[in-house]
């Protein structure tokens, strides 16, 4: 059976797969206009949301949250409501969503249309990050003015009463924002600070009203999950992790690219897929899920599937599924500390922990490479992170933490080696 | 006597109707963008005065906005932006060596602008979501992916010939 | 278990505790102490310092007290090993880039982040790395910047855009370089913008006039009362040497919270202004000469007397402040009604005197101060209200910020920092025209009836606007609603008929009414007889001249109080009288060229920063202060001084105690059974139309203000908004 590009991906192949009469072609907006007609029961709203809590989909912006329970999360009652499209991609190493938003635009839109449909929001908004305003703005914008126009979006759209607004929203450079309160608060035009837990946004959302927020790939997942249905979509994956993920393989490796493919593909399969190990070169790490999740050596991730379940047995998380690559020849001190600055330079700067932590995290192993390194730093950059890690208002805290603790605890030696030797890389 | 010109009015116009009534701050990020876009890549005080004004918000909250996003700049900078991605994948192809060709040949280091004031070199902290691409940078907005020194020549050298 | 309560265990006791609460509001109840820096009760909660982070069962993370609400059967451990270190990791975090700055930071001895590195901090840093430093501010002549030594705890800015209601002060940049800022060069402009200094856990918002001179630990604290409003502001005093150094907010829910204005906290610089007179000064052959007690008495007594036993009491007048204490007032009134004088006022700010038979026992607000953030409806008229008392203004922004509607009739747009309803602009001399529209719209919907000549009367006003049917409808038909009357009314030429149309209006509606007063003791001035046509506790007497009257016109002795002409709303005609009266006694604080030019006999007198005494504040509340230890050694009170007075004319020293027994029962009698003011007054003749008002500046109220330092400094003295 066909692995490759079966949900989201499935029509991209197609001639201009981002119009609408394309997508149309390819079965597009069916779903949709079911709901619309209001087909039969299994339109209803509540049974949409049946539907996506039975086929097993997880959020896919990295926490992978059950996205059925999250909609019923939701109050049952009369105020307004939103729902609100996370394409804040911003996770080092993914870049599915920027080919979700470029090649398949009206999946999205959709999507979004179901899910807002589903949990009574009338409104809704995709955060777009700053960044693409170029890059994909333009196609999703497009995309949303072709929904319009063919009369699937508006009020009392079709006169099936049903009211749903959709609007694109530019970010402006700011990683934070991919937090689903710190984008609530850029949506409302102030800094990205997340907010504390609870209330949450199901209760206390975009301008206090309850709110749903999806990362794109998750609603681009809808529309095929509604036509084919939740069977369909569990033909796909593991028990626990169903349906498929759409990979950003990247680093050393041979054919960078994204790849959509069943959750649970064992590890070496997924590289062959991508083309096998840049220039032939031996496996040394792998960063599973964006630079939020703990690196696995080789010999650890060689003998893993690629799910929820598997990653978190063997330490790490499947996270945004943005594998990195990292051969034998790298220098894993100078990788953490690019990734350390990457915490330092996007926190929000709103907690004690993170705000003071990231920087202290950044400087050390800055001294370290440049070859002021002392014997105790090591102890104390683990000792730091375990203190900024569970004492954070949001994950971002607990991000910066892990790729230390993980990158110490597998590269030990590399370390010490360059505290020894003023730094100088064991890896050369 | 008011710098936003009517193009800029109107845009920010319409970014107003995508909120709800009273929500205008909600506009303030889009509004940024365009007057930075007018103003040749940077923001002024007084620019940030006018957008708050025309939203009707309390200037502090524009002016919070403006120093908490990387895109905008509230110092004058050079005006074609070029932002290297460093980030991990793109530094596990050797995005570094772009940029310290950039420094050297651009005479300038990272988050400076060229003595002419064409190009400001963005230090880029951020993984810029091009990851499968890698390396690339961003110029202006777009982006150019699969670089290596030869591709960097060339854009440097197109950007030479641009007034 | 019942709705409201639930059942949590705290450190191994269980408690009953109400639900819906933050676990720091319950713990702060029960005397368990967690720390904290970005948690106020009075503020939005931030939960960014972490400080308050506790073991609670079953969640894996330590949780911040301050955001996590109560629930049925929470076990909490503040003491664990998990809490402190979660605890110290916050503090260890905070002092990494805090600078070591104690040995010359105002806030060493007073700072909550050395208190909690006392018992969360280590002793030695492991941080060996190269400090951030932040760049200052410069927010005005009352606040210090240092903010390289700011936690960002965001309580300036909460305070900003929650309680001041506008948000100045913000937090600019992001992560590490975050920093709290105005981004463009500005002041910090509003009212009550130096609360940010107490505040600030830490020394990165200071009192900027009192950077560098003392230790808190050197300071004793006084309890007293602001002198600069009919408020009544609770304040501490923290003196050293005899010297106020500075002032901090008394915290008082039922009157000012945890705030003080501006002016309360800086007003007292004035006080040590080196044009302070110490010595009484009487004029001999054209100069002044330096006198002592003894012979100034004597001879004020002689030039009384004279006239008196002449039968000229008529000849005689005095002006008093309307912010002295009350027991001045006690023995002033005293001394004069005694011998028979009667032309004696207060009211230099009033223009129309035709209502003053209908005057009310004493101008006051018939409900607490803090029972206005409950009505429903506030309708506020002729008012500067932020700059005329900004504690009431904060109450009333506390009404809209729980969805009150308040409505304006002013001249002149004002910012206000909350949604207003309805504001009636209109020009200075329609104000009270309007009011009258006011309560026709109200008339026509109220049940209540109204005399006929007074139906006559609105009937010939101008038809109400729907604005002005929109205010009725809703002060008629809200249960809680208020009135408030301010000073630029009071200070207006139909100030009369616009209290007698408020009044109507409040019957018509049922609302209370808040009449604003000038200075800091109208109310006593009026109890105590400081008014020409009442003696003390309202006993009527022979009508006396009033204030507008006193000051236009020549006396052979004029005697002045505690105040200086330019206190005096006709300054000018009271200029005229001091230079056209015969003998001119003044009572002052500080030097003035008006008396060094004309005054016979200056004496010297305490004010009430340096006195014991009492204000009765616009609510009636009796509040007594002792500031005597401000003086070093033995002095001579201004209560003193006024026995001496009397006992020298040879009347008998009338008993304060007594009056006080009868004091609090009169107030209470007027609050509880408000006399409503149900008659227009009589149409006279026509009024001096004297320059309309249009500002209030605040900090020129009255002499002590006018010589602060700092609030001279601000934006609002100097005039460039």
């Amino acid at each position: 059976m066909n692995q490759l590009n079966q949900v989201v991906f499935a029509n991209i192949d197609e001639q201009e797969p981002w119009t609408i009469d394309s997508y149309i072609a390819s079965g597009g907006y069916e779903a949709w206009k079911n709901i619309l007609t209001n087909k039969n029961d299994s339109y209803k709203p509540e049974n949409i949301i049946e539907t996506i809590q039975e086929s097993g989909l997880r959020g896919r912006g990295g926490a992978g949250f059950p996205t059925g329970l999250k909609w019923s999360f939701m109050p049952k009652d009369d105020t307004q409501k939103y729902i609100v499209c996370n394409s804040d991609e911003s996770e080092p190493g993914t870049c599915h969503d920027r080919d979700i938003l470029k090649l398949n635009p009206h999946a999205l839109i959709e999507g979004i249309a179901i899910g807002g449909y589903a949990i009574g929001a009338t409104i809704g908004y995709n955060y777009v990050r700053g960044e693409f305003m170029d890059e994909c703005y333009p196609q999703i914008e497009n995309a949303l003015n072709e929904a319009y126009q063919h009369g699937l979006l508006g009020k009392d759209i079709n006169n099936s009463s049903i009211d749903f607004d959709l609007y694109n929203f530019v970010g402006a450079g700011a990683y934070i924002c991919g937090e689903e309160t710190a984008l609530l608060e850029s949506l409302e035009g102030k800094q990205g600070k997340p907010r504390f837990k609870p209330p949450f946004p199901a209760n206390f959302g975009l301008y206090g009203k309850p709110t749903t927020v999806n990362n794109t790939q998750t609603l681009a997942s809808v529309p095929m999950i509604i036509k084919n249905g939740p069977e369909w979509f569990k033909t796909f994956g593991t028990e626990k992790s169903s349906g498929t993920i759409i990979f950003s393989v990247s680093g050393h490796i041979n054919k960078p690219g994204n790849y959509e493919l069943p959750l649970g593909i064992p590890f070496n399969k997924l590289i062959e897929y991508s083309g096998g190990i840049l220039d032939g070169k031996k496996l040394k790490a792998v960063i599973p899920g964006g630079s939020s999740t703990k690196v696995l050596p080789a010999h650890i991730i060689e003998d893993c599937t690629m799910d929820y379940e598997s990653l978190q047995e063997a330490g790490s998380a499947l996270g945004t599924a943005a594998v990195v690559v990292i051969a034998e020849g790298t220098c894993m001190v100078n990788l953490l500390k690019r990734i350390s600055r990457f915490y330092f330079a996007e926190s929000c700067g709103q907690c004690t922990p993170c705000r003071e932590g990231t920087g202290w995290l950044y400087r050390i192993l800055d001294r370290i490479t440049n070859g002021n390194g002392k014997e105790s730093d090591l102890e104390l950059l683990v000792d730091v992170a375990n203190r900024i890690e569970g004492n954070t208002i949001c994950a971002f805290g607990d991000a910066s933490a892990w790729p230390v603790q993980s990158f110490i605890e597998h590269y030990y030696e590399e370390f010490e080696y360059m505290v020894k030797h003023k730094g100088k890389t064991k890896a050369a | 006597m008011s710098l936003l010109n009517r193009e800029i009015k109107e845009e920010i116009d319409l970014w107003v109707q995508k909120f709800p009534e009273g929500k205008q701050r909600s506009a303030i990020i889009a509004a940024l963008h365009s007057v930075q876009h007018f103003n040749n890549g940077f923001l002024t005080s007084e620019l940030m005065n006018q957008v708050a004004e025309y939203l009707d918000v309390p200037k502090i909250q524009v002016f919070e906005v403006a120093s908490f996003y990387s895109m905008f700049n509230t110092q004058p900078v050079g005006k074609h932006e070029i932002s290297v991605c460093t980030n991990i994948s793109c530094m596990l192809r050797g995005s570094d060596e772009i940029v310290d060709h950039i420094e050297k040949r651009l005479q300038i280091k990272s988050g400076e602008s060229t003595a002419d004031g064409k190009i400001f070199l963005k230090k880029e902290e951020e993984c810029l979501a091009a990851c499968t691409g890698a390396p690339m940078l961003m110029l202006d907005h777009q982006y150019i992916e699969n670089l290596d020194i030869k591709k960097v020549d060339e854009i440097l050298d197109s950007l030479e010939k641009k007034p | 278990m019942t709705d409201k309560k639930v059942k949590i265990t705290i450190d191994g006791a269980v408690h009953s505790v109400d639900k819906n609460k933050m676990l720091i509001e319950i713990t702060d109840e029960l005397g368990i102490y967690i720390p904290r820096f970005c948690y106020h009760e009075k503020l939005s909660i931030a939960a960014n310092c972490r400080m308050c982070l506790v073991e609670v069962e079953n969640s894996s993370n330590a949780l911040p007290a301050c955001a996590t609400p109560v629930s049925e059967g929470m076990v909490v451990n503040t003491q664990s090993s998990s809490s402190k270190t979660a605890q110290e990791s916050t503090m260890e975090f905070l002092l990494i880039n805090h600078p070591l700055d104690c040995p010359i930071c105002d806030q060493g001895g007073e700072c909550e982040l050395q208190d909690l590195a006392y018992s969360y901090g280590k002793n030695n840093s492991r941080f060996d790395l190269l400090k951030q430093t932040k760049p200052n501010d410069d927010l005005g002549p009352l606040v210090s910047t240092d903010m390289t030594r700011c936690i960002m705890c965001t309580r300036c800015v909460r305070f900003g855009s929650e309680v001041a209601g506008i948000q100045e002060l913000g937090t600019i940049g992001r992560g590490e370089a975050s920093t709290i800022s105005t981004f463009v060069e500005q002041t910090v402009d509003h009212e009550l913008s130096g609360n940010i200094i107490d505040l600030c856990p830490v020394g990165a918002l200071n009192n900027k006039p009192y950077r560098y001179t003392d230790r808190t630990w050197e300071l004793d604290q006084i309890r007293s009362i602001s002198p600069h409003d009919c408020v009544g502001t609770n304040i501490f005093m923290h003196v050293k040497n005899h010297k106020i150094k500075r002032i901090v907010p008394l915290q008082n829910d039922s009157i000012n919270e945890s705030w003080i204005a501006d002016r309360d906290r800086f007003g007292f610089d004035g006080i040590y202004s080196s044009d302070r007179i110490d010595a009484p000064l009487i004029r001999r052959n054209g100069e002044l000469v330096t006198a002592s007690h003894e012979d100034s008495v004597k001879l004020m007594n002689e030039h009384i007397s004279s006239l008196v036993n002449a039968n000229s009491q008529d000849k005689i007048a005095a002006l008093v402040s309307p912010s002295i204490s009350l027991n001045e007032q006690f023995l002033l009134a005293n001394y004069l009604s005694l011998q028979g004088i009667k032309n004696i006022d207060h009211r230099i700010h009033q223009i129309d005197f035709t209502g003053d038979t209908l005057d009310p026992l004493f101008p006051h607000l018939n409900i607490n101060l803090n029972e206005i953030q409950n009505m429903k409806t506030i309708l506020v008229m002729g008012s500067d209200l932020r700059k005329e008392t900004p504690m009431i203004a904060h109450w009333v922004k506390r009404a809209a910020d729980n969805g009150s509607s308040i409505h304006f009739i002013d001249n002149s747009i004002r910012e206000y920092h909350f949604p207003i309803s309805d504001y009636i602009m209109t020009d200075y001399d329609s104000i009270t025209e309007n009011i009258g529209m006011l309560v026709k719209a109200a008339f026509s919907i109220s049940d209540s009836f109204i005399p006929n000549h007074i139906e006559d009367r609105l009937n010939k006003l101008p038809e109400p606007t729907r604005t002005h049917k929109q205010i009725a409808l809703s002060l008629c038909n809200n249960d809680e609603t208020l009135l408030i009357n301010g000073l630029l009314a009071r200070s207006h030429p139909d100030f009369a008929l616009i209290r007698s149309y408020i009044n109507i209006l409040s019957e018509l509606s049922s609302s209370r009414i808040g009449e604003l007063s000038h200075g800091a003791n109208s109310v006593g001035a009026y109890i105590t007889g400081c008014i020409p046509h009442r003696n003390q506790l309202a006993e009527p007497s022979d009508q006396g001249l009033n204030a507008l009257q006193i000051a236009s016109s020549n006396h052979d002795l004029l005697i002045l109080y505690g105040l200086e002409s330019k206190d005096c709303l006709y300054e000018k005609n009271l200029i005229e009288s001091i230079k056209g009266s015969k003998t001119v006694i003044a009572f002052s604080y500080f030097e003035d060229e008006v008396f060094n030019e004309y005054a016979d006999i200056i004496i010297p007198i305490n004010t009430t920063y340096e006195s014991k005494g009492s204000f009765i504040n616009l609510a009636g509340t009796l509040q007594e202060f002792n500031n005597e230890m401000m003086h070093p050694h033995d002095y001579l009170s201004n209560e003193k001084l006024l026995s001496d007075l009397i006992n020298i004319s040879g009347q008998t020293l009338p008993s304060f105690e007594d009056f006080l027994k009868q004091l609090i029962p009169f107030i209470q009698e007027s609050i509880n059974n408000p006399n409503y003011i149900n008659e227009l007054p009589l149409e006279t003749a026509e009024k001096d139309a004297l320059n309309s008002l249009n500002q209030f500046n605040m900090y020129n109220l009255d002499p002590i203000l006018r010589r602060s330092k700092p609030l001279q400094s601000t934006k609002e003295s100097l005039g460039d908004s």
